[in-house]
This record gives structure tokens, sequence and C-alpha cells, in this order.
């Protein structure tokens, strides 16, 4: 059977959007004919999933950290007893948001099959100063999950100010196929930061779409730190569409055994006066793979537009890979644009100056990652989101297994 | 009893011979200088000596006092020689961006107290241990929290070295010229600083290119360095006839 037949048949003992089905059957899943997707076989990933079994399970044990608001969604689906906020489901509350974030492109076929699946399309509206950041917990489980695929739609209201946190975890023999989205719609003046943490199980694989639409003096920054599971695919898009409006667009990649992460990020500078940089870092040991791609794109009538962007990879090992592709597209002419990357390895000579103090080679690596790393966390302004942040990858570091 | 012991060592460097039959003999008490000119393996000898992994040694002898004992070092990690009692001041300090000088340091301390079994320094106790090496060397604290020599003047790395020597207290430093770069004023202090960690107990040998520092820290043996031997030794005055006279003659004289 191929995939799109198996899809059709899973997909049809679900509710689903037939339109949105439609279009994921007509394009099938992306492959390396797709420029975008050269690096990224998920066909191959996608066979060893079963797409039926999508079932809701509930947390036993939880514990709460009292500097968050907590959101909890276990295997996609929200459980609203745990969480602190409340997050409206169905899709009948979305058709006018779903409608403005059109503007956006969404012509993936990953996302027409997140779409497709009407069941865990979810919208959380913020309002005002938010004091304590949002965390939103998303867990697999090994038992119930083997395919997940959600849509959170975030509503940022005029001159509203909010940090979230999205957790990814899973047990460690989960092996989930995760397909999800998260949307945002920033309006006038908003300030919205956007911090995803994947520390899913090695089993695992997620493809992630992260769109955000903001207006006038709105700003929106994403921060993607990525630890975990087999392969990781980040969509990321992001339109600047005020005067006024900037955004941030900054992850981290930190990868060893055979792990694959795939960055794609889309800036599009649709009106003047906005703004926008990105720093994506990637740490890949043994025969992992990072790959970044990115495109700014600004438009004719954009102009005095300011737009940078890097990508830097830290390899520590013979077999690991690194990918770069900054791309540029520009249509108008008073315009600020940097762009570059670079790749290469730890240097000997700061090891040995470590190691001629006493410090062994490993630590010395790990300190030397870890600094590496640093500078792209202390993009985080909220201290508590930061904090979190630094946790997660200490954790990684801990694992990080360096020759 | 000695406390360094190089007996006709060779190294090479990707295939080049750099070393070729060094001998010297440090004992604890002694400051040893090292002078020759350029390129002649100077920086080469400190590097070996504190484990560098691109040199390798061919062949001689390389022992170390370790518990009493001179024991064979070849084969130990630079680090481990770290651990023992052997410091290197770089001829020119790594510049680490992303670490806290205060970190780099306390990270070293640390890794000695672990080896000689001592409890780990927390950061505001050797935040405060490090503050009282500073006046000495003319540091204000702003340098703790700075990355590590990145955008430090070359004087203020050489000092800096100085100050992780200090911290660390070895039983042999190598200063691989210290001296260099550095103003009158911040050679003095440098100097200072030697002369202020001097013991019985343990040893300098100082790679240099000027008399001057000789004037402020008086070495017990001169040495001079070239084409991979020592050409010459001797006594403090012999520094004093190479400022001078050159190397010329002695070059000229190690021919015949
Ligand atoms: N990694 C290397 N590869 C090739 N040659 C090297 C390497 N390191 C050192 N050399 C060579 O070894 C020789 C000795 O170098 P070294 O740095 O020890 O000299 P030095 O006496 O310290 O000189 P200076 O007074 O200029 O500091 C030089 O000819 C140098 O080019
Ligand atoms: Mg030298």
């Amino acid at each position: 059977m191929s995939i799109t037949e198996q899809v059709e048949k899973d997909f049809s003992t679900l509710e689903s959007s037939k339109e949105n089905l439609g279009l994921f059957l007509q394009k099938g899943l992306p492959t390396k004919k797709n420029e975008l997707w050269k690096y990224t076989n998920l066909e191959r990933f996608w066979q060893e999933f079963d797409l039926s079994k999508q079932q809701k399970a509930d947390l036993n044990a939880i514990e709460k950290d009292e500097n968050f608001n907590h959101i909890f969604f276990v295997n996609g689906a929200f459980l609203p007893a745990q969480s602190d906020l409340e997050v409206q489901s169905g899709a009948t509350e979305l058709t006018s948001l779903k409608h403005e974030l059109k503007e956006l492109l969404a012509n993936e076929s990953v996302f027409h099959l997140v779409e497709s699946q009407t069941q865990n399309q979810y919208l959380l509206t913020l309002e005002g100063v938010q004091e304590k950041p949002v965390l939103i917990h998303n867990f697999y489980t090994s038992e119930h999950a083997k395919h997940s695929s959600a849509h959170l739609h975030v509503l940022a209201k005029a001159n509203s100010e909010t940090t979230i946190i999205e957790s990814h975890t899973s047990e460690d023999t989960a092996e989930s196929f995760i397909n999800n989205a998260v949307s945002f719609l920033v309006e006038n003046n908003a300030r919205l930061s956007f911090i995803k943490t994947q520390e899913l199980g090695e089993q695992s694989v997620q493809v992630q779409n992260t769109r955000a639409l903001v207006k006038r003096d709105g700003q929106f920054e994403s921060f993607t730190v990525d630890a975990g599971a087999k392969l990781s695919r980040n969509n990321i898009s992001i339109r600047l569409d005020g005067e006024g409006a900037n955004c941030a667009a900054h992850g981290l990649y930190v990868l060893g055994d055979t792990q694959q992460s795939d960055t794609n990020s889309f800036i599009h500078h649709n009106r003047p006066h906005t703004e926008s940089s990105q720093l994506y870092k990637g740490i890949m040991n043994d025969k992992s793979h990072g790959i970044f791609t990115g495109l700014i794109r600004v438009e004719k009538d954009a102009q005095l537009i300011n737009s940078d962007q890097l990508n830097k990879n830290l390899l520590l090992s013979k077999g690991a890979h690194a990918h770069s592709r900054p791309q540029l597209e520009i249509y108008a002419d008073d315009v600020k644009c940097a762009h570059g990357s670079t790749t290469g390895q730890m240097s000997d000579e700061e090891l040995f100056y470590f190691e001629s103090r006493g410090v062994p080679r490993e630590r010395a690596q790990k300190l030397l990652a870890q600094a590496f790393a640093y500078d792209v966390v202390l993009k985080i302004k909220n201290k508590t989101a930061r904090e979190y942040a630094q946790q997660v990858l200490k954790k990684n570091f801990k694992n990080l297994k360096v020759e | 009893m000695s406390l360094l012991k190089v007996g006709n060592l060779k190294a090479e460097v990707e295939g080049n011979e750099i070393l070729k039959g060094i001998n010297l003999e440090v004992k604890p008490g002694e400051i040893h200088a090292i002078m020759g000119p350029n390129g002649s393996g100077k920086s080469t000898l400190s590097k070996v000596i504190a484990g560098h992994p691109d040199y390798e040694l061919t062949s001689g002898e390389l022992e170390f006092n370790i518990n009493g004992k001179m024991q064979d070092i070849s084969e130990l990690e630079a680090y481990e020689r770290a651990r023992d009692g052997i410091f290197l001041g770089f001829q020119y300090p790594i510049e680490v961006p992303g670490v806290t000088n205060i970190g780099f340091m306390r990270e070293s301390f640390n890794a000695l107290c672990e080896h000689q079994g001592a409890e780990l320094m927390g950061e505001e106790e050797f935040r405060d241990f490090v503050k009282t090496k500073l006046p000495a060397l003319n540091m204000s604290e702003e340098f703790l929290d700075r990355a590590v020599n990145e955008g430090f003047s070359g004087g203020e790395k050489k000092k800096n070295e100085i100050l992780q020597m200090l911290i660390m207290n070895p039983r042999l430093a190598l200063l691989d010229e210290t001296d260099s770069g550095l103003d009158i004023d911040a050679l003095k202090t440098v100097a200072d600083g030697v002369n202020s960690m001097k013991s019985k107990f343990n040893a300098f040998v100082l790679v240099t290119h000027y008399q001057r520092l000789l004037d402020y820290i008086q070495p017990d043996f001169v040495h001079v360095l070239y084409k991979g031997k020592i050409i010459k030794s001797g006594g403090k005055e012999l520094a004093l006839e190479l400022e001078k006279k050159g190397y010329d003659w002695l070059i000229e004289e190690s021919k015949q």
C-alpha cells in the first residue's frame, strides 16, 4: 500500500476535513525533488508508523511549578482538568482566525495533513500583560500514540505581552509520529515570545509547523531548542505584516547518534520599517546531521528593512555533518540585510588551553559546546523562561557524549 | 633531588623534527631562563613538557617528580601533568568566547582540588579567593567576568596568565615569553608575581628574549636554544653577554 492509500484508509475512521485531506492526497509527502526537503526523506520515517492509532491517555502525577501557568496536552489532546488556562477546542471558534492566517504560506502537504484532522484544533486567546510565562506541556505516551496531530492557534490581542514555552517530551520508548502546527496572530503592538523545547524519545519523529502573522508594531520571537527525537523538522514561517513589526527566530539543535534536525525558516517582510533577526546554532556529534535553510523575502514596497541571519555549526565528530543554506529574495532597494553561515570543529588550541589547566579533554569539550550554545539562550528575555531553557540544555549536555 | 629531568629529548610535529636532543635538569627552588633566536624551539620545548598532543616524543626521557619520586610523564595527558603541578604560561594566550574568566579559573582550580581529594570551592568563596590576588597584579575585578582573554590587550593577557599561575600554585611554571609586550610597570608586576610565589619547593623555567626580565627575576641558569639543541648553558652573566653580543658568536662556536 502506498503512503497516500494508507493515509486515506486510516483517516477514514477519524473526524476529518475532506478538503484538506484531499489536498494532502493530491500532493503526497514531500520528496527530495522539493528543494526544501532535499535532506530529509520523510517517507523513510513515515512507514514505520501506524497512523490509525491516535488515542487519548491521561497523565498520572503532575507537578506544577508555580512560576508558570500550565496547559497540558497528551498525545495531542487537551487536558482541561489539569490546565490553568482555558483552551477552546473545535474548529468553529477558529473559522475567522484561520481565514486571517490564510495569508501565511501554508502549501506544505504536511500542513494539510494537520488541518485535515478536525478534532485537535485549539485556540488560546491572550490579553493584557501576562506576568507568568505559559508552559504548554505536550506529552506523548508509548502505549497509545503512534500518530499525533494537533494545531494550536494563539491569538495575541492588541497590546498583550506573553511568553510561552511549549515543551515536547515523551516516554523513552514512545514511537510517535508527531505532525503538529502552532499558529500565531500577533495583533497591533502585542508582544509574544515563543520557546519550543523538544526532548522527545529517540524513536520519535516530529514535524512542526510554526507560523506567525505580525501586525503593526507587533513583536514575535521564536526560539527552538531541539535535543531529542530521531528526526525533527521545524518549518517556521513569519510574516511581518504591519509597519514597525519585528521578529526574531532563533534556534539551537544539539544532536548525537544518528539524529537529524532540519530547520526551514521563512521570514517575509511584507511592509516597510520591519525588522528581523535570526541566529541558529547546531552542535552535532556522532553521525548526526543538522540542516538549516533560511529564506528572507523583502517585498517591493517594503523599504527601510533591517534583517540579519546567521547559522553556526559546531561538529564534534568526523561522522557528523551540517548543511546550511541562507537565501535572500529582495525586491526593495532600501534594505539592510546580512546573512552568513559557518561550520567548524572545536578549536584544538582552546581545548589544549583547558587541558593545560588540569581540565580533562571531555569536560573541556562539554564546556566549550555549552559556551557555543549559551549566547542563543541569552537572547530569551524572560528570566524564568531563560532559566527553563538553560535547564533543558544542561540536561541534554549531560547526555552529549563527546568524542 | 630534581623536579624535572629532560634527557636527550627529541620531538617532532607533523614529521618535522624540532627538538633534536635536549638535556635539562631543574631542581626545586631554581629559576632557569631559556633564550635563543626565533624558531629555535623554545615554545615547542615548553609545550612538549606540558603535554601538547600535537608533538610527538620520538626518543629520550621526560621525568617529573611526583610524590617524591622521578616518574616518566611522557605518556600522561596534559591535564594529568597540570594536576601533578606543571603550569604552562602561553606565549599567545587563547581567547575563549562564551566562557567567563572566573569560570575558567574555578574549573581549573577545582580540577586540582578534585585530584588532591580536597573539597571543591563554591562560586562565592572562589571569587573572594581570586580577589585577594588581583591588587598585586593591578587587575580590576571586571576582568573576572569577561570572557577568557577576549578583547584583552596583549599585556592584560599576560597578566591573566600570571593570575592563573598564582591560583594554581604549580610546582613547575613554564612561562613562555610572559614578558613580551609588557610595559615597564607591567613587567615589574609580573616579576613581583613570580617572586611572590617562588619558594624552595617550586621552580620556574622562563622563556624570554630580553635580559630586562632577568633584572627583576634572578635566574640561576641561562640556556641558549638553537635549532632544537641547547648550545650553551651558564649563569645569569650569560644573558648579559648575549644582550651585548647577540647570538652569532655562540652559533659559530657551536659549529666547531
Ligand atoms: N605545528 C607545527 N607545524 C610545523 N612546524 C612547526 C609547528 N610548530 C612549530 N613548528 C616549527 O618549529 C620551530 C620551532 O618553533 P617554536 O615555536 O618552538 O620556536 P620559538 O623558539 O618559540 O620561537 P619564538 O622565539 O619566535 O617564539 C619553528 O621553525 C616552527 O615553524
Ligand atoms: Mg615561542
